[in-house]
């Protein structure tokens, strides 16, 4: 089976214990408008081009007829894009790249392979995206043979599946990092475009199966960043029995220059931060209630 | 030596209990000159001797006395020589004892409280051979200063030749661990305060017997503690590792690691002992190798070492342009490492080139590769000839000092001159560091000129000369293609192959003229062979970075730790037993100064040691903190990174070192 992703990151640390590869698979149902990787949402493969890369040469021009230079200023009309990928082959700067790549599972599974000796007891491979369990059979394919060399596997997931996904790879998964946003179904919808009855549906089931759950809680200014929306995120998880840690993960504008090259644009406020002390007191909610956060 | 001896003034410092100068002023004191028939030499980048701490400093003089008889003149007048400097050391501590006892009537209770051990040490040490460890301490201490005189020299493995007296003291209930730490401590402020940087204070812990026996010991374990709670450049503790080592020392070597800074790079044992002995070292002289002061390996007390350098990256450029480059876009200037000394213009050490190929026209791979192989052997060849040749003058026109020669039990035996049969291994060694980088340029002409045909030989030959100014689509290009450090075969089997290239011819020209060499894959010119070669392949303009020893080209490794140290274990970096250093460095915020962070680091070396690695170094830095030293270095005074054998304030280095170490971290987090 073939899976479609577009990073794998290897000497990854804080996407589950120990020392972990981490997959990142293209394809997600939420819009997130903080996004930090865009580069995860388009099912497809697609054409990345870095501006400041760019040496203006032309040669991409001569290959297609989507790229064309005004002056210095290279033009780009991914309209038109047959996706042929002449264009990066000519590109001599790295200037045009291809954003994602079709594997199949062996093919991923020798990349993952290739730390090994660094997974010991508790490391090994993380799904996560774009949304994994949009591939979930592939994420199953590759995880089975992880597994059988006895290495562990995490899936960080958004939860906006249908829970036939989450059984694909229930067997194989040692671990769920599980993206919540918001608790206020306004909230959710207006901030992701979709509402989260699914997600916090499928949180409860996977919760009932007793497998491990880290929650990972975006913390997003005008959004979610209120002793409110924490307070009642806390009482959810409260609620569950298998909340192993809690990570808050302050907004960061760092994505927003591959928007552009992606041919998106961001529409988030990048002046907008979160500080320290907001970040301990968002903890503060949590600890109280037993919770372990990191 | 004697005269110099009887010049330098007592010093006994008020805030120590090891008494000894730190610096000397050479107004004062004028360093020992020698018969000019005779070049008296000591490059210091070997360890001493200790017979001081077997015999006491009287003691030596004794069995010098005792040994003349039945010997030739020349063993004679070796041993007397010895006889009469350490009778010399004998008297120069008696003077600070009288010092002492001038200055204890007058001293206070807080004075009292340094002055009163100190001169148990040394009266100790005047009547005969140390008891106890502080005495020990301050044997070592006097021995070592007297030797490096203006400068400061290898350590060696202090753990191991103080350990008995550290035993003796614990078990009689003399000393407490804390109090043994208090010494360790006070003697590595001393160290400090002789300098820090590239001052070859390298001190090696732990190690195996030839049994196979763990030999960290409860010091090696408490020398470490020391380096975490004094957490400054000097001494540079380089840690032995080996399958049995003991589980709370790698602990502590880990405490170690996460400060940053450098400190503790591993030495594998597993590679080091075997590879050794398959070069016909002795098993029991191989199990006591130390780091020689920067990170080559020497026997410890039992050789000397003599070195020299094959600048890799230059070689690459003789080659390219047919042993014809051309001239640099401007002067080789830089420092040599620190601020603190004059920049100058540098000049490369290798032999005129030899005519390796006119590869302008090439339009195979085969060719450059051929050529760069051959310009490569050539300096190879040659520069091992004349490190042997350099070898036999200086057994036939150099003695070693008699301090020094009287320092070595073989040499107080015999008689011997340590130049002359008198110590039991040899230790001549070629190192050639940067291949990462020739790799790189090499694989660049591989992926774009000869698979891509992008552009041809003369093109990118005209390209380099022009220092790429107007080739900037070109320099991007071949700045983009494979980097070494990053698990790519293309290129690391480039690197492994130029490796075992080196490692071989140096090999077979030593078979030939019969003398062993030891390969090192080390360059400490980095930053002066990058002013003294132009542009390269690989995108690199004059002057910017090229590699340090074996580790990636600064900034080029991008796919985190656990690739580079894969690109790394695909050489024979365990055949290079002269040292094989890769440099591992991680952004600060990858690595809490917590358990965490130890565990991680524990992990990194327990993989790079299972995957064959000589040497590893870690370094954490932070690139903020970095940027801001150098706009207001007063207030980062204590930030340390590694610089290529050993660690230094990084406010001390020159600004192309800092910008160096700066360029290292690159990309990485």
């Amino acid at each position: 089976m073939r899976g479609t992703l577009f990073n794998i990151q290897r000497f990854c640390l804080h996407d589950g214990p120990g020392i972990r590869t981490t997959v990142f698979l293209k394809g997600c149902p939420l819009r997130c408008k903080w996004c930090h990787n865009p580069a995860g949402l388009s099912p497809n493969i697609q054409i990345q081009f870095l501006e400041d890369k760019c040496v203006g040469c032309a040669k991409c021009a001569s290959t297609c007829d989507c790229h064309s230079l005004a002056g210095t200023e290279h033009i780009l009309n991914r309209a038109d894009c047959r996706k042929c990928f002449e264009c990066v082959e000519s590109c001599p700067s790295g200037a045009l790249t291809v954003c994602g790549e079709v594997m199949t599972a062996e093919e991923l599974f020798s990349v993952i392979m290739a730390d090994k000796d660094f997974y010991e007891d508790d490391g090994g491979v993380t799904f996560s995206g774009g949304e994994p369990l949009l591939q979930a059979d592939f994420v199953r394919e590759v995880a089975e043979l992880v597994r059988k060399e006895g290495y562990t596997v995490t899936v960080d997931t958004c939860g906006e599946v249908p829970w036939e996904a989450f059984e694909t790879v229930l067997p194989v998964t040692d671990l769920f990092l599980y993206d919540i946003k918001a608790i206020c179904p306004e909230i959710h919808k207006n901030a992701t475009g979709v509402s989260n009855g699914r997600i916090l549906e499928n949180l409860h089931r996977l919760d009932a199966c007793g497998k491990d759950i880290w929650a990972r809680i975006p913390v997003i200014p005008t959004v979610n960043a209120t002793a409110e929306e924490m307070t009642k995120i806390a009482e959810l998880l409260e609620s569950l029995s298998n909340i192993k840690r809690v990570t808050l993960i302050p907004y960061h504008s760092l994505g927003h220059h591959q928007y552009k090259a992606l041919g998106y644009v961001y529409r988030f406020d990048t002046s907008l931060s979160v500080s320290d002390g907001q970040i301990a007191e968002f903890t503060e909610i949590f600890t109280e209630r037993g919770f372990y956060v990191k | 030596m004697l005269r110099f001896l009887s010049d330098v003034p007592v010093f006994l410092p008020t805030d120590s209990r090891i008494a000894g100068y730190t610096i000397l002023n050479t107004d004062e004191v004028v360093p020992p000159k020698y018969d000019p028939e005779w070049e008296i030499s000591d490059n210091l980048h070997f360890s001493m001797g200790t017979t001081y701490l077997t015999y006491g400093f009287g003691g030596v003089a004794e069995r010098a006395y005792a040994n003349m008889e039945g010997k030739d003149d020349e063993a004679k007048q070796t041993l007397l020589s010895v006889a009469h400097v350490y009778e010399g050391v004998v008297a120069y501590i008696k003077r600070h004892i009288e010092e002492i006892d001038a200055r204890i009537k007058t001293a206070s209770p807080e004075e009292l409280e340094n002055l009163a051990p100190m001169r148990s040490n040394l009266y100790e040490l005047a009547e005969g051979a140390p008891k106890t460890f502080g005495a020990a301490v301050q044997a070592f201490y006097l021995a070592w200063k007297l030797r490096g005189t203006l400068n400061t020299a290898t350590i060696g493995r202090l753990d191991q030749y103080l350990y008995p007296f550290y035993r003796n003291d614990i078990d009689s209930g003399r000393l407490t661990e804390d109090e043994a730490l208090d010494i360790v401590c006070d003697l590595w402020k001393r160290f400090n305060a002789s300098g820090s940087g590239d001052t070859l204070m390298t001190l090696t812990v732990g190690g195996q017997d030839k049994d196979g026996r763990d030999e960290a010991n409860d010091l090696s374990v408490l020398m470490v503690k020391a380096s975490c709670i004094v957490h400054q450049p000097e001494p540079h503790l380089h840690v032995r590792y080996h399958n049995n080592t003991r589980k709370d020392f790698m602990d502590q070597v880990a405490r170690l690691h996460v400060l940053g800074g450098g400190q503790g790079s591993i030495y594998n044992d597993e590679v080091i002992i075997p590879s050794m002995v398959e070069a016909g070292i002795p098993l029991q002289y191989a199990c006591n190798y130390a780091t020689d002061g920067c990170t080559e390996l020497i026997i410890d007390r039992k050789s000397r070492i003599r070195f020299t350098n094959v600048d890799s990256v230059k070689c690459l450029e003789y080659a390219l342009f047919n042993g014809n480059p051309p001239p640099l876009p401007g002067p080789a200037v830089t420092k040599y490492w620190t601020h603190r000394t004059a920049a100058k213009e540098w000049q490369s050490s290798l032999v005129p080139p030899c005519e390796s190929g006119d590869i302008s026209e090439a339009t195979d791979f085969k060719e450059v590769y051929d050529a760069y192989c051959r310009q490569f052997k050539y300096q190879i060849t040659r520069k091992t000839k004349r490190l042997i040749g350099a070898d036999r003058y200086f057994k036939e026109r150099c003695v070693t000092p008699s301090f020094l020669n009287g320092s070595y039990d073989e040499c107080l035996e015999s008689g011997l001159d340590s130049f002359r049969g008198g110590l039991p291994v040899d230790c001549l060694m070629m190192f050639s560091g940067s291949l990462t980088t020739v790799a790189d340029s090499l694989a660049a002409l591989k992926h774009v000129v000869f698979e891509k045909k992008h552009y041809t030989m003369r093109e990118v030959l005209d390209a380099l000369a022009a220092n790429y100014e107007g080739y900037e689509a070109m320099r991007r290009e071949l700045a983009a293609a494979p980097k070494f450090g990053n698990d790519d075969d293309s290129v690391d089997m480039i690197a492994a192959d130029l490796a075992q290239i080196f490692i071989d011819t140096t090999k077979e020209v030593g078979d030939e003229e019969n003398t062993r060499i030891w390969p090192a894959l080390l360059g400490y010119l980095f930053v002066q062979e990058a002013h003294f070669t132009g542009a390269t392949p690989d995108g690199r303009r004059w002057k910017e970075p090229i590699a340090e020893h074996f580790s990636a080209t600064p900034g080029k490794a991008v796919n985190g730790p656990t690739a580079l140290i894969d690109s790394a274990a695909k050489a024979p970096l365990a055949k290079a037993y002269g040292t094989a250093p890769v440099h591992v460095t991680l952004p600060r915020t990858l690595v809490p100064r917590n358990e965490e962070g130890e565990e991680l680091m524990k992990r990194l070396v327990r993989v790079a040691v299972k995957k064959g690695f000589l040497m590893l170094n870690i370094g954490i830095y932070d690139v903020d903190a970095m940027r801001k030293a150098q706009k207001n270095p007063e207030q980062y005074a204590d930030l340390i990174v590694r610089v290529w054998g050993y660690s230094a304030r990084f406010i001390d280095l020159s600004e192309d070192m800092q910008e160096h170490v700066i360029t290292r971290v690159g990309t990485q987090g």
